[in-house]
């Protein structure tokens, strides 16, 4: 079931799912459409555990079977900002463990915009780097990995049913164009070829060969085959600085500062691509010594 | 109807943002793609900047694949016989011209992600 963004898909599918009987607990990291659907939504209980602390969940789910019928776990995949993952396979044996505990299940919800393309083995996201069950609703993009525009959610059929019919952000808004969709066909189609795995490859490898060239320099960065790398600065001055250095140097990249990110989580946002090179990943990591030495 | 009341809130507040460094500040407008050449990847021209070239590391498109040829093809020909744009929302009958082309993507992605 496709949607006009990932964005879009988000707050058109979880508020369908949470209604007054229902329990959501969500990571503190989620992304902003995460946080936006829940508040669209009206939950009878809203958790939000600690990031990536399955202890905190395990124990939400538990504190919730009482009053609610249902309960809606929602993570990220990778989460964007930091280029780390959630754990599904772990989340998802959390969610059977609870299940008989809620009259209308405990469901798992992904957002994996980030992973979809560009994690596991084959690219098939964070499901496949965690060899996980598929979660139960699991929402991406087209625009990321495949390069186009436009978002999707998965499902059983029941569901894609009932979001079909239900699902505002589907029915009163625009779907992408015919334009997209042809693009984003042959985008799927070429991930799947030995071009799309090449692709892949060197997108790993030049990942690698950046981080490991932050370690040298003396940056922190946070470990991870993920092509989102991010330079922890942890100061707000710093980080600005260092995106004007870097744009005066002929290197575009994001910073990233509070509320965007926790403070103290300050970050320089690295997006690795398979078009870049060698050349080019180390043309970035000459820029970011010269501002070592300058400072 | 004056706004200026209103806007003068709206306005303490970004000013608030830009003095803390929370602003997302003015964006970055793209006039123009070098393709790669010289072991290098593609480079790309900023609006307003000339013939400078920056390499740009905050991309989503990670495969690259947003300039593919047969991917930037098959949008063109889509294009060519489909027409610009999405035509209407879902609850229109007039979003069927293309609902074959979003079936096909969908059925795509959900077989991939069952392999």
């Amino acid at each position: 079931m496709i949607f006009s963004s990932a964005y879009a898909t988000t707050m058109g599918v979880l508020p369908q799912l949470i209604d007054s009987e229902t329990a959501v607990i969500s990571d503190a990291l989620n992304h902003s459409c995460i946080i936006n659907a829940m508040r669209l939504a009206r939950p009878k209980q809203k958790r939000v555990y600690d990031h990536l602390d399955l202890a905190a969940l395990d124990r939400h789910l538990g504190e919730c079977a009482d009053s609610c019928r249902r309960a809606v776990v929602v993570t990220d995949g990778i989460f964007s900002m930091r280029g780390d993952h959630a754990p599904l396979d772990k989340i998802m044996a959390l969610a059977a463990k609870h299940d008989a505990s809620y009259a209308e299940n405990v469901i798992v919800a992904a957002d994996d915009s980030h992973g979809v393309g560009a994690f596991g083995a084959t690219g098939r996201g964070t499901e496949e780097f965690c060899t996980s069950p598929p979660v139960d609703v699991l929402i991406a993009t087209l625009g990321k990995s495949f390069g186009i525009n436009g978002g999707y959610v998965t499902g059983s059929a029941a569901l894609i049913s009932y979001l079909r019919e239900t699902s505002p952000f589907y029915i009163y808004s625009n779907p992408i164009t015919p334009g997209e969709a042809a693009a984003a066909l042959k985008a799927v189609e070429i991930v799947e070829r030995p071009e799309g795995q090449a692709l892949l490859a060197h997108l790993r490898a030049m990942t690698a060969r950046f981080e490991a060239g932050l370690l040298a320099l003396g940056y922190e960065t946070i470990a991870g085959s993920h092509p989102v790398v991010p330079l922890m600065v942890r100061n707000t001055t710093r980080t600005s600085a260092l995106v004007a250095f870097l744009r005066a140097n002929g290197v575009l990249a994001t910073g990233l500062n509070f509320p965007v990110v926790p403070e103290g989580d300050e970050e320089i946002h690295f997006q690795i691509s398979a078009d870049h090179t060698e050349n080019d990943i180390d043309e970035a990591l000459a820029v970011l010594d010269a501002f070592v030495q300058q400072e | 109807m004056p706004m200026d009341r209103l806007e003068e809130n709206l306005t303490a507040q970004l000013r608030a943002m830009e003095a803390s460094g929370r602003a997302k500040g003015a964006e970055t407008l793209f006039a123009g793609i070098l393709p790669s050449a010289d072991g290098k990847g593609p480079r790309y021209l900023l609006a307003g900047e000339g013939e400078r070239p920056y390499l740009r590391m905050n991309s989503n498109s990670y495969l690259g694949l947003s300039l593919n040829a047969e991917v930037q093809d098959a949008e063109e020909e889509a294009v060519q016989a489909l027409g610009a744009g999405p035509g209407a929302v879902r609850l229109s009958a007039a979003v069927g011209r293309h609902t074959p082309h979003l079936n096909s993507v969908w059925r795509a992605i959900t077989g991939v992600r069952r392999q």
